[in-house]
């Protein structure tokens, strides 16, 4: 459903909404249900860096399902090393 | 010995103050070592938010978009919504579940004044079966695969 239809319909209801509150609102309905539902999937690339163990997450990901390094897939360490490694 | 569940040398990964930390686990040495070279591919495969629609001339939040990329199924202009485009932007998100979006904007609405609250209700509660219709359409990813879903209380 492209958004204008969407503003239509919630329109019929409230005609007294705006577009931008509606798209806002919409905007977080999408955010809730994408978190809880857990619904779009993606994949992304980087490359390391020599000595650097720690990579930024993105604002957007919600959750990783997998890593591979070299293209192998590599296991999730549970809890993380004694020793904290800041870089 | 430092990780007693951990005996074979091999790269690992975990996350840690919202960034992705990546190590070569020596089980002889029991130690963990950084990557020591550059440009090594890492492939992440995540659960992400959707793109939020934009109104006319807001710039996507994500990275990556510019010039004249395709956003929520549209063609941006320098990397911003334009007015033409605005109204025909689809949000990522299946479809079927579209109407249950619109559920939650309505019930949002109806929030606005204490007469209409049982009506909010109403359009809450069809929001939150789709919201669980979609966490059951997302686990067994399309391929049919009969999967249980472990009853959440949302």
């Amino acid at each position: 459903m492209k958004l204008k239809e969407m503003i239509e319909r919630i329109q019929q209801h409230h005609p007294d909404m705006g577009v931008v509150e509606v798209v806002r609102s919409l905007n977080d309905a999408a955010n809730d249900m994408g978190f809880r539902a857990e619904c779009i999937e993606s994949l992304d690339q980087f490359d390391t860096v020599a000595d650097q163990r720690v990579y930024k997450l993105k604002k957007h990901i919600i959750k990783i399902k997998g890593v591979d390094y070299d293209n192998k897939t590599i296991k999730k360490l549970i809890g993380r090393p004694i020793k904290r490694d800041l870089y | 010995m430092e990780r007693a569940n951990l005996n074979l040398s091999q790269w690992v990964w975990w996350t840690e103050r919202d960034s992705i930390l990546l190590a070569y686990y020596d089980a002889g040495a029991d130690e963990f070592t950084s990557p020591s070279t550059s440009g090594i591919k890492v492939n992440l495969l995540y659960i992400q938010r959707p793109d939020k629609f934009l109104v006319t001339g807001e710039a996507p939040e994500r990275d990556g978009f510019s010039g004249t990329d395709v956003y929520n199924g549209v063609a941006l202009a320098a990397g911003k919504m334009t007015e033409a485009d605005m109204l025909n932007q689809e949000i990522e998100i299946a479809e079927q579940f579209h109407e249950a979006l619109l559920n939650r904007v309505i019930a949002n609405g109806y929030e606005r004044k204490a007469e209409t609250l049982p009506l909010s209700d109403h359009f809450m509660r069809k929001y939150e079966v789709g919201v669980r219709q979609a966490k059951i359409y997302s686990t067994p990813q399309r391929d049919g695969t009969i999967s249980t879903v472990k009853p959440l209380d949302f």
